[in-house]
């Protein structure tokens, strides 16, 4: 069972996340999905403390702060391997990306979200 | 492959109509006091996931707007107030798009707002003609009330009105024939199919989010692992999908048992589960799917599984299984009395009570299957029909009584004369088609006197292919749709019966079970009908009418 972490504060969107996944029976067959949902970074670490996640879908700008996806990934670049998390904004603010770089995110999705690329993209960190 | 968005559409509206209320309320709050910076970064923000909602649900002029107001916001931090009057203008554009998403229609074309959004940012002026939007001036100022909670004994009573309606429908419908006049025909008709759809509003209001019951099990499964010294974490999975509250109500007991018995044997204890390489949390997940015409249920823990081999072999001690049963078989075993009997119980570790909760999941018309993988993982799968409470059924006289007979089963109606009926062996048949097919009769069965004319006698043919029986009644009366009502137990345990109708008079009839009449054939004769060769009498006299 893979363990999906999503960090959002839109319900909307995370329900649209969890129904893209949910929805691709060629990926379904490979992997059985279990997911958790925070809709921002306090209640994400709490997840990220007690459950080894196999991939983390964040969203950059939330209710607390426009970087708040960012600062929880300083947060837990300690105890989580960032190699997991697939980053998802429609922010493309050059500052932004270089700062994921330096903390080592190499995977970004940018909103609206196209489901082949989300699929690939998890697909990529489960495998 | 595209992404189904509409059905998220719901959880949009209300999203999005929070983010606006949002917007308006900051910057209200940010022309107070324009040195708070906090009320800029909520409206930014705002802006921004609503730009990325609305582009997810293809709501493309939105989408827009939100992007034009995220460069007047760019453009000019310091100076919100300057172009406030314009950012209101865009949000109550906003918001009378929403409401027309709302109602079903499709967005209004902002070209007229986004150009005077454009020429402000190029002159950094005011376009100070036109200033007030016309959509939004007529049907924002005042916000509709969307929900109400209502109390469950007031949409009953609406239920039980619908349902006499109905009813009150079937006796017009016998007044309609005796008239037969084509005006009132029209009516009557009109009247039926406008009843249809009310009954079918009405059904809608009962719907609750399968949530209720599901929210209650977290705390349920919290105390019982502290209990036992067990870590269990809960997962649940489309606890948005809407049931009848009625059947909810009545699978929420078998959950409860299930999760309960998951708890109890399937997932192992801390030290278990680390000696095993597990994690030392275990997981029980909770799943529901909404199909077509049926919701299924998942139960899954990742805890020991069943242990079908010990089953099989106390089964087959017991002699209830022979050696060679299959794996269907096996599982049968699990939901069968057997497993609650002393003997098993402390060996299945699981079966208490699994028996009680099949019985209860087929009483609402539903299925249950068990799958399970040793010391990875034990699924229970529920499928239960959506709704139950409308069924065809045709009306038959037998003796003094009436009842009535699920038309989904039946496969045609015949007349036939005395000499039709013939006896194979040691039972009774009747000649359709050039194949013979047993017959029950009702009368004999529900051991009342029957009347009939035995030049005409009517027989219902329920099943197909090879699996058919007869059912020998005495009069045909006419088919209609029933309001399907639960029956007592005592008439439960009878076995003929799957529930009662209401009819126009007010008299209660009896639903016969056409599946087990079916299914159960042998049973009920004590013959064992379909290993045996019948004798096929091709010449076999007899005129038959099929009328259906």
């Amino acid at each position: 069972m893979k363990k999906i972490l999503i960090v959002d504060d839109s319900a909307f969107m995370r329900k649209l996340l969890k129904d893209i996944l949910m929805t691709d029976t060629v990926f379904l067959k490979k992997h059985t999905l279990t997911f958790y949902e925070a809709s921002g970074k306090k209640e994400a670490f709490q997840h990220v403390k007690k459950i080894a996640f196999d991939a983390i879908l964040l969203d950059i700008v939330m209710v607390e702060s426009e970087t708040e996806g960012i600062e929880f990934v300083e947060e837990i670049r300690d105890i989580f391997d960032v190699n997991k998390i697939i980053m998802i904004s429609s922010v493309s603010q050059p500052v932004l990306y270089d700062k994921c770089d330096q903390l080592g995110i190499t995977r970004y999705l940018n909103k609206p979200l196209v489901a082949k690329n989300i699929i690939e993209s998890v697909s990529q960190v489960l495998a | 492959m595209p992404i189904e968005v509409n059905k998220h559409k719901d959880t949009f509206l209300s999203e999005a109509k929070n983010y606006i209320s949002l917007m308006n309320q900051s910057l209200v709050e940010l022309e107070k006091f324009p040195k708070q910076t906090q009320h800029f970064q909520s409206i930014f923000r705002a802006v921004h996931t609503l730009k990325s909602l609305s582009a997810s649900m293809n709501y493309h002029y939105s989408e827009t707007v939100c992007h034009a107001i995220e460069d007047l916001l760019v453009l000019n931090r310091e100076n919100v107030i300057d172009y406030a009057d314009l950012l209101f203008e865009s949000f109550d554009y906003l918001s009378a798009n929403l409401q027309l998403l709302t109602t079903g229609e499709i967005e209004v074309d902002p070209t007229e707002l986004i150009h005077k959004i454009k020429s402000y940012l190029q002159t950094n002026q005011f376009i100070t003609k036109n200033v007030k939007s016309t959509i939004a001036k007529d049907i924002l100022p005042i916000q509709k009330i969307q929900t109400i909670d209502v109390k469950i004994d007031r949409i009953d009573t609406l239920v039980r009105l619908a349902e006499e309606l109905l009813i009150k429908r079937m006796k017009l419908n016998v007044l309609r024939e005796k008239i037969d006049n084509a005006e009132l025909n029209k009516a009557v008709e009109k009247l039926g199919r406008l009843l249809t759809e009310l009954q079918y509003h009405v059904m809608q209001l009962r719907l609750v989010k399968i949530d209720f019951i599901f929210d209650r099990f977290i705390r349920t499964i919290r105390d019982l692992a502290k209990q036992l010294g067990k870590k269990i974490n809960l997962v649940t999975e489309g606890g948005n999908i809407e049931l009848d509250r009625q059947l909810i109500d009545e699978i929420g007991e078998s959950l409860s048992h299930l999760i309960r018995n998951a708890v109890d044997h399937g997932i192992e204890s801390v030290k278990d589960r680390v000696k095993k390489g597990k994690t030392a949390e275990g997981t029980i997940c909770l799943r529901a799917i909404r199909n077509k015409e049926t919701v299924s249920i998942e139960v899954t823990d990742d805890g020991a599984g069943i242990d079908f081999v010990t089953l099989k072999n106390l089964a087959i001690k017991s002699e209830i299984l022979s050696p060679e049963a299959s794996n269907q078989e096996i599982h049968d075993v699990l939901f069968s009395q057997l497993s609650t009997s002393k003997t098993v119980t402390p060996l299945s570790g699981r079966g208490l009570g699994l028996s009680i909760v099949k019985q209860k999941i087929e009483s609402v018309g539903g299925t249950i299957r068990v799958e399970s993988i040793a010391n990875e993982r034990t699924s229970f799968f529920i499928e239960i029909p959506l709704t139950l409470a409308i069924i065809q059924a045709l009306f038959v006289n037998v003796g003094s009584e009436l009842y009535a007979i699920p038309i989904d089963l039946i496969e045609r109606l015949v007349v036939v004369t005395r000499s039709d009926f013939k006896k194979v062996l040691n039972y009774e048949a009747i000649l359709h088609d050039g194949v013979d097919i047993p017959i029950l009769r009702l009368g004999s069965i529900f051991n009342c006197k029957a009347n009939v004319d035995y030049t005409r006698n009517p027989v219902v043919i329920i099943g197909k292919g090879t699996k058919r029986v007869g059912l020998v009644v005495d009069t045909l009366i006419a088919t209609q749709e029933v309001v399907v009502k639960p029956i007592s137990r005592i008439i439960k345990n009878s076995k003929f019966f799957s529930g009662a109708a209401l009819i126009g008079s007010g008299q209660m009839i009896l639903i016969l079970d056409t599946s087990y009449l079916l299914h159960s054939m042998s049973e009920i004769l004590g013959v064992n009908f379909y290993d045996q060769e019948s004798i096929h009498v091709n010449n076999h006299g007899g005129k038959q009418n099929a009328i259906f």
